[in-house]
């Protein structure tokens, strides 16, 4: 009955289930592989001291700063007001109930501990984490605004513009970023911080700097993206627009843009999840962003594996749902959807 | 109402091209004009000289009595008083059958949203395709996008009606609704400009037939005088290609 042979099998879906099985063979060699590498040179592996740089419980004391007796505890809600009073001195202090640690009638001296409790905190790579992604967003936002502008001067009659989009595109696209930075925070961020100083005004702090590299560096790209997304829409689009009426800049916002920025969103994406990989680059000027963070915890804890294995795992899941997000966008925004 | 002087366009590529050379027209008000003439012979050329989507080197065009060669004429104006039909048809892709009709009534024309949707859905009544109004163009049939498409041009209520090969793009058996509905727009006294090779539907509405070859007006006339006596030989060589 069962003339079902292995070749059979093989010819329908063999092939797929062989491939699949190798796919995740092979990643196991890779990890197994870095595992064993790893025993090699003698490491190991924590990973329980990671989620500290997450989230930690923090321990807040408060302590007597007078030498006396405890006075009184009257309750205040779920808050005890402890009142130690010394020889002509008295001081009140709050602490929450159940973190208590004195009676009446104690006798305290400075620095005895009256309360202790513990409170959940931020941890740095979360820190780190928060602070890349908000350089990214507000980085990309400007860069999209300096992109629009720069690419509609980019395809513009008028060569003043023409040509001054052309010279920022060129200038940005063809150095490499750390330089802007460097050239951002050191010598134009001195001279404006100076300037800032002679004029009684406070100095502005490096990430404001970071971040108008940042977007200035988007901004070349955006621009280019846009050009093309502009100049993708068929000219029978602008040319029926303008033959209703329409002024140019009318036209733009009504016709070629809509359908423009269709066509834009998926590049666009693309350039954030890059900037949001660029903005690493700002722990150089003292910018505490993820990987900054990441390099910081290194170096006091001395587990670096497991770091830097979790900071590129943060990285990707920022790029990811970004990239979810835009498929979503996409999906949302096709015409007649 | 349309009125072209010694106008000259030349387009420089790789070469020179003299697309147009000394074009002197008119068209009065209520005329049927329709430009026929062999590819690359000018018509397109002309017939976008006449809203300035090209702009003319030399010459005089008045539309209404406007000039609209002069640089302190506002092209915008005159634009909006000019409906231009094209060969691909153009319509605004992000934009349902409705939302190109009402657009440019808001914001060229400056109606309200309720005006503007009254005026276009009963222009969409008028060629044919009230039932279409939330479709989008990519779901339209060609007949039925030129139909939208000449819709939209009329929502402007314009003076002149420009058309340049409007069933050339379209499958033969929707070329005939798109024809019905520019007869019944000569038939309603439109002001109309024709470049087509629908020799049927000049022969039926046309007041003057033009004929363009190399640039040049060759000859000018009724449509009998076309189709019975032509009098240049280029005129007869076209019309024996054609017909
Ligand atoms: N934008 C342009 N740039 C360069 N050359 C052009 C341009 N537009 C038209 N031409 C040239 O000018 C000449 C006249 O073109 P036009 O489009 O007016 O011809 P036409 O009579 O409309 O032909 P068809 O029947 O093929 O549409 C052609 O040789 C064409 O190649
Ligand atoms: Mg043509």
């Amino acid at each position: 009955m069962s003339n079902f042979s292995i070749t059979d099998y093989l010819r329908t879906r063999g092939w797929r289930h062989i491939s699949i099985i190798l796919f995740f063979v092979m990643v196991g060699a890779v990890v197994g592989g870095i595992y064993v590498a790893t025993q090699r040179v003698e490491y190991v592996w924590r990973w329980y001291r990671v989620p500290q740089y997450f989230y930690y419980k923090d321990t807040i004391e408060t302590r007597a700063e007078i030498e006396g007796e405890v006075a009184s505890l009257v309750a205040k809600g779920d808050q005890v007001e402890v009142t130690v009073r010394g020889d002509g001195e008295e001081e009140v202090y709050l602490v929450p109930a159940d973190s208590l640690r004195v009676d009446e009638g104690d006798f305290i001296y400075p620095g005895d501990v009256l309360g202790s409790y513990q409170k959940w905190k931020v941890g740095i790579l979360i820190q780190g984490l928060w602070l890349t992604m908000a350089v990214s967003v507000i980085g990309v936002l400007l860069g999209i605004v300096i992109g629009l502008f720069t690419g509609l001067a980019r395809i513009s009659s008028n060569p003043a513009l023409r040509w001054s989009a052309i010279t920022y595109i060129e200038l940005i696209r063809g150095s490499p970023l750390l330089v802007q930075i460097f050239i951002w925070y050191f010598v134009l961020g001195t001279m404006i911080n100076a300037m800032l100083a002679q004029k009684g005004f406070s100095q502005l702090p490096p990430l404001w700097f970071g971040v108008t590299a940042l977007a200035v560096f988007a901004g070349a790209y955006v621009a280019e993206i846009v050009r093309a997304g502009i100049q993708s829409i068929h000219r029978g689009q602008m040319e029926a627009a303008r033959s209703l009426g329409m002024t140019y800049p009318r036209a733009m916002r009504h016709i070629i843009l809509p359908q423009a920025f269709r066509r834009i969103l998926p590049p666009l994406a693309g350039q954030f999840i890059s900037l949001i990989k660029d903005s690493s680059l700002l722990g150089i000027i003292a910018i505490r962003e993820l990987t900054k963070a990441t390099r910081e915890v290194v170096t006091t804890s001395l587990q670096p594996f497991e770091l830097w294995f979790v900071c590129a795992l943060l990285y990707l899941v920022l790029t990811f749902s970004l990239s979810m997000f835009v498929q979503y966008l996409e999906r949302r925004t096709a015409i007649g959807g | 109402m349309v009125r072209a002087e010694n106008v000259y366009k030349t387009f420089y590529t790789t070469h020179k091209i003299e697309a147009l050379v000394d074009v002197s027209c008119q068209v009065d008000k209520g005329e049927v004009v329709v430009i026929i003439g062999p590819s690359g012979s000018g018509k397109s050329t002309i017939l976008r000289c006449l809203n300035r989507l090209e702009k003319a080197d030399s010459g005089h065009i008045y539309i209404d009595g406007v000039d609209i060669l002069d640089p302190k004429t506002n092209i915008n104006k005159v634009r909006a008083e000019l409906g231009m039909v094209f060969q691909s048809f153009n319509l605004f892709a992000h934009k349902t059958a409705l939302g190109n009709l009402t657009l440019a009534q808001n914001v060229v024309r400056r109606r309200s949203k309720e005006e503007a949707q009254e005026k276009a859905m009963a222009l969409l009544r008028k060629v044919g395709i009230p039932d279409k109004a939330d479709s989008y163009p990519d779901n339209l049939s060609g007949g039925q996008q030129q139909r939208v498409a000449i819709a939209r041009a009329l929502a402007m209520d314009p003076k002149v009606m420009l058309f340049d090969e409007p069933t050339s793009a379209l499958d033969p058996e929707m070329i005939g609704e798109v024809l019905d509905v520019m007869k019944t727009l000569a038939r309603e006294g439109m002001t109309m400009v024709v470049v087509t090779h629908e020799m049927g539907f000049a022969r039926e509405v046309a007041d003057k037939v033009i004929f363009m070859d190399e640039g040049q007006i060759v000859e000018v006339g009724t449509p009998e005088h076309f189709f019975k006596d032509p009098t240049h030989e280029r005129t007869k060589l076209f019309l024996s290609q054609i017909l």
